[in-house]
């Protein structure tokens, strides 16, 4: 491995630089994570109520 | 091996081939921004031409400004065979790329003013590059939200993919903003594209980021359709027969 290069007094450029492209490209799925579980609680709302819907029709 | 590939234009063949190839895609991603980074910043001088130190940006700005033009591209390109062949998983395709696209512009924009401030003494200027990039991102953000304005997702798909095609004239118009035809007649604070004169060690690991921004994209945009598929046909039975809806 090399040496670790020397950033000069410009430390503060590449760091925000580095930083927030890490942040956001962490973000974007870890948003699709969370949306992607939301859809899925939806879809699973709407299986029982279809099931629920089923099992009264039987009932009748 | 013969592989019917309109196979994979149903959103339920789609959706699991889908699962499959994200983990392959955010993996190469991963391993190719390391080796990118590693390279960039152990491999190379600290020195490019009259910049110093600072010109490591060059790693984040340049793919992300690249990707941010072909992400653009490549929606209208989905948006377009939306149009012609009326598939709902090309539309569904240029709908999930367009905040990736638009996440590579900001990256772009971001990173351009951090470089800027050391090297031109200015965090913005309207010089012709930035300035058509900034339209780039307003017709990201234009298509993302004529989108979301329309309730009809067929109705908004459709509009949609009429106002990408329209904005693609923009990605020449980057692209010549900076090689200019004629220099004398467009001042810019760029200077033109010259991959050819640049340092190997910084070339290759430019490209390797390249390529890791391009799997990064591939994996997110098949994440993002994956949850335009189940957000878009939830009320199908398929979906509701899916295993993690099942087993969840």
């Amino acid at each position: 491995m090399g040496e670790w290069p020397s950033f000069g007094s410009y430390g503060f450029y590449i760091l925000w630089t580095y930083g927030l492209t890490l942040i956001l490209m962490l973000l974007e799925p870890t948003v699709l994570k969370i949306q992607r579980q939301s859809i899925l609680k939806t879809v699973r709302r709407l299986v029982k109520i279809r099931q629920r819907g089923n099992q009264e029709a039987i009932n009748k | 091996m013969n592989i019917n590939w309109f196979k994979y234009a149903a959103p339920s063949s789609f959706y699991p081939l889908a699962g499959k190839l994200i983990p392959w895609f955010m993996g190469l991603a991963l391993l190719l921004s390391l080796l990118g980074l590693y390279w960039g910043f152990f491999k190379t001088p600290n020195v490019l031409t009259h910049q110093k130190e600072y010109y490591r940006i060059i790693f984040i700005h340049v793919p992300a400004v690249w990707m941010g033009m072909w992400l653009y591209v490549m929606m209208v390109f989905w948006a377009l065979v939306g149009l012609v062949f009326n598939t709902r998983l090309s539309y569904m395709f240029a709908s999930a790329i367009a905040p990736t696209g638009a996440l590579f512009t900001v990256i772009g924009l971001w990173t351009g003013a951090f470089w800027g401030q050391p090297s031109w003494g200015t965090w913005w200027d309207w010089d012709p590059r930035m300035t058509s990039f900034l339209i780039l991102l307003f017709l990201y953000i234009g298509y993302m939200a004529l989108q979301s304005a329309i309730d009809d997702s067929r109705r908004a798909d459709k509009a949609s993919a009429i106002l990408a095609l329209v904005g693609l004239v923009m990605v020449p118009v980057i692209y010549w903003s900076v090689n200019c035809p004629n220099p004398a007649e467009c001042s810019s604070l760029h200077q033109e594209s010259s991959t050819q004169q640049i340092e190997p060690n910084i070339f290759f690991a430019m490209m390797v980021m390249v390529l890791a921004f391009w799997f990064y994209a591939f994996g997110v945009v098949c994440m993002r359709v994956r949850t335009l598929i189940l957000q878009r046909e939830k009320h199908t039975q398929w979906v509701q027969e899916l295993e993690e809806v099942q087993h969840g």
